[in-house]
């Protein structure tokens, strides 16, 4: 039993020293996180707030932009590089339906619902994002 | 005539210890590969997440054969893995590729240049490093809208947190391969 403790107390203490990292790697990891912290607070910043807005991009165009909140259901078949992606807005949430992509991640990515969440399609060149009506997004529409 | 021939050959071969580097850089590669595929296959990880497992094996081969053969293994994995995927010359790969030459030129820089590090330290740069060129590539060739760079963030702190188990667990294999071969090959600096 006490060898069997102190076995497992070794490999914990083994474990540790791997994954601890020296003084270096810490101080890294440290500006790393706070690099993240602050950019993460400049794009909470630039999102904007008010009414959330669906814009839909195919490259520098916009295609179309709904309201996240509309009475209706949007059905918007969003041409790209490689066919359609269908962008459906519905209950508060967007969402791709189909694409004619081959990974479908922006399938997989799911319901998106608060400002400054993305759905992307990189093959199709699809950009799905909601934004604040308060502050547009610094795009170049065509 | 058969007999005159023979030498000539014999002289040409490589000595053994580089054909035994060679050989470890083609079983890291084969490893490598298969990783990468095996990554792309994962499903339900999310969108543009991966675990970044083949990277293992590039830390690996940077202290076991050296930078250059580290930056080389690296990029010859995005080939062979993405010709074995389907995706040779996609969008994906140009994503892989341009990665894994960001995460592979930190790595060495950092390794060479930051006093104190370890794997871990230059596992975390490169994940990082890894990240930030994707987003880069897909802002500037694909997308070409500044709304892409809201995504950044959380796809960072994953990455973060991948790149220093991955470092740890490279740590961890460099160290119980030390262990095994008493007089290894590094080829640190």
């Amino acid at each position: 039993m006490n060898a069997s403790a102190t076995k497992a107390n070794g490999k914990t203490t083994r474990l540790r020293r791997y994954l601890a990292g020296t003084w270096a790697d810490r101080l890294l990891l440290f500006l790393v996180l706070g690099g993240i912290a602050l950019g993460w607070s400049h794009i909470q910043q630039l999102v904007g707030s008010g009414k959330p807005m669906v814009d839909i991009y195919h490259g520098r165009t916009l295609l179309a932009e709904y309201p996240l909140h509309g009475k209706k259901t949007v059905h918007f078949a969003a041409e790209g590089e490689i066919g359609i992606s269908d962008v459906i807005i519905s209950n508060g949430e967007v969402f791709i339906s189909e694409s004619p992509c081959r990974s479908k991640r922006c399938v997989r990515a799911g319901h998106q619902h608060r400002i400054g969440d993305s759905i992307v399609c990189v093959p199709n060149r699809i950009l799905v994002a909601i934004r604040g009506d308060a502050q547009d997004f610094d795009a170049v529409v065509e | 005539m058969s007999a005159a021939a023979s030498p000539t050959i014999s002289l040409a071969r490589p000595p053994l210890p580089e054909l035994r580097r060679k050989a470890q850089w083609m079983a890291l590669l084969m490893l490598a590969v298969a990783i990468h595929v095996l990554e792309s296959s994962l499903p339900g990880l999310g969108p543009w997440f991966k675990p970044g497992l083949a990277n293992i094996v590039t830390l690996v081969a940077l202290v076991m054969l050296g930078p250059k053969e580290a930056l080389m293994l690296a990029v010859a994995r995005v080939f062979v893995g993405s010709l074995f995927i389907g995706t040779l010359f996609t969008p994906t790969f140009v994503m892989s590729l341009s990665g894994a030459l960001a995460a592979g030129l930190v790595m060495l820089a950092a390794w060479r240049f930051i006093p104190g590090i370890s794997l871990i330290g230059i596992s975390l740069l490169g994940s990082v490093a890894h990240m930030l060129m994707q987003f880069l590539i897909v802002e500037t060739l694909f997308i070409q809208q500044q709304a892409l760079y809201y995504l950044l963030p959380p796809f960072l702190l994953v990455a973060a947190a991948t790149g220093w188990l991955n470092g740890a667990a490279a740590h961890y294999i460099t160290d119980r391969l030390r262990a095994k071969s008493p007089a290894p090959e590094a080829a640190h600096g």
